[in-house]
């Protein structure tokens, strides 16, 4: 089912996605099976890794050190994590990630009040189970996520090995342009490094070859031109619900301004 | 601080649009001699001596036992480094103002070190200097200096002054450090 030859389809699943929010349904679907189409399905897909930041309102902020202590417990009883610790930021990073379901870590992080450093996944029920309680734990203790807070989403290039053509590939995708919003967001990282491998070169660039810029989907809806958007869904999946789950995601995604400085250092 | 457990202290960066975070200060009060950012912009690093700011770009770095294992070490941070910055210059173009022939050295894999024998395409080629004279065998492209982009593993400093240079990383020494 492709959005462009079927623009209805877009807008049934976009007018789906605003009802949902209306009738105070989570607005993004969680899918537990085969959620992401085989991108990430063990042994043959990308493995990938997912980075959950939490604040605390400001009236639980004097009590962060109990807090963040209480949730490592919780998560260590739940069996995702190995101790019912809070570790120094970037552990994961610099003594190695731990494997396994309980490979989950809880680090400090300066600036919001913690987080939360999966370990090495695949698209499993366990692990979406896991991104639903590690969730489900956080919030049990006053955990927020605001626009202090972020995640990052790490996808295994190993595939690319040492080829610049996939990075550039990947970089010229990149550059154009609580559960379900997480899930959705690993499959767009899944699904654009899975692109790069897939496109050929005279696919590149999308767009009708003009450069998608950040910024320019704020004046696209304003003028309600999907287009750039329709095309970058049907690249990236095939199957109606991934569809539909991205539309969800896009529906609810407040688009930057375009920035007169595109650096992010002086 | 004994030698076995020197480390860069590693922070989380911020955004452009935000101050930057508060710097680490050593056990007696004092700033560190290098603050370096890395991770595409995402995490600084201080530290007083090199080699600890190449373990945070390479964790197990400062592990290594012999000066061939680091320098095989330094050699992977290169040529990770250069595949990742050449992907970013063609991504920058213009790619499309390249031959076929040089598109192909640009974005081909780099198992094997480039050696063409001039490099005059209008974006530059990203080199390491070990597969090339005076360190390696191969000849050095002729053509514009400024369109040769060099990494230089040789020791832990000249990794990351390239790497600066290269865009890669950004390394800072405290202005009143002796």
């Amino acid at each position: 089912m492709s959005y462009r030859w079927n623009p209805e389809a877009f807008e049934r699943d976009l007018a789906e996605a605003f009802a949902r929010a209306e009738r105070g349904e989570p607005v993004v679907p969680y899918l537990t099976e085969d959620a992401t189409g085989g991108l990430a399905a063990p042994g043959t897909g990308f493995k990938f890794g997912r980075e959950i930041e939490y604040d605390l309102p400001e009236s639980l902020k004097p009590h962060q050190d109990a807090i963040n202590q209480a949730i490592a417990r919780d998560l260590y009883d739940a069996g995702l994590t190995r101790d019912p610790w809070t570790h120094p930021y970037h552990t994961g990073h610099d003594g190695g990630y731990y494997e396994g379901d309980n490979g989950w870590r809880l680090e400090q992080d300066v600036s919001v009040a913690g987080e939360l450093v999966s370990p090495p996944l695949y698209d499993t029920p366990r692990t979406w189970e896991s991104i639903q309680l590690v969730c489900e734990i956080i919030k049990s203790h006053g955990g927020v996520a605001t626009p202090s807070t972020g995640g990052h989403i790490h996808v295994d290039t190993s595939a690319f090995d040492h080829i610049p053509a996939f990075y550039q590939r990947l970089l010229s995708l990149v550059n154009r342009n609580y559960f379900g919003v997480i899930q959705t967001q690993i499959k767009l990282a899944l699904g654009t490094v899975g692109l790069a491998l897939r496109l050929g070169d005279d696919q590149f660039p999308l767009n009708h070859h003009e450069k998608d810029v950040a910024g320019n989907h704020t004046e696209h809806r304003r003028r309600l031109d999907y287009s750039s958007y329709l095309e970058l869904a049907d690249h990236l999946y095939h199957r109606a619900a991934d569809k539909a789950q991205l539309t969800a995601l896009f529906a609810i995604t407040q688009w930057n301004e375009k920035k007169k400085s595109p650096g992010r250092y002086e | 601080m004994s030698e076995a457990n020197r480390a860069a202290v590693v922070i989380r960066n911020t955004s452009a649009a935000d101050r930057p975070p508060a710097m680490p200060v050593k056990v007696d009060g004092s700033l560190y001699r290098y603050e370096m950012i890395f991770s595409g912009g995402g995490s600084r690093a201080y530290a007083d001596e090199p080699d600890e700011l190449v373990g945070a770009l390479r964790p197990g770095y400062d592990a290594l036992g012999t000066p061939e294992e680091r320098r095989e070490a330094r050699a992977r941070i290169a040529l990770d480094a250069q595949v990742r910055a050449q992907a970013e210059l063609a991504a920058a173009g213009p790619l499309e103002e390249c031959t076929p022939e040089e598109r192909a050295v640009l974005l081909g894999g780099r198992h094997v070190p480039p050696a063409p024998e001039e490099w005059a395409a209008p974006v530059p080629l990203v080199l390491v200097t070990s597969f090339y004279e005076p360190a390696g065998s191969l000849p050095r492209p002729r053509g514009p200096e400024e369109l040769q982009v060099w990494l230089d593993p040789a020791d832990d400093w000249t990794l990351l002054t390239s790497l600066h240079a290269a865009g890669t990383i950004k390394v800072a020494i405290l202005q009143d450090s002796p």
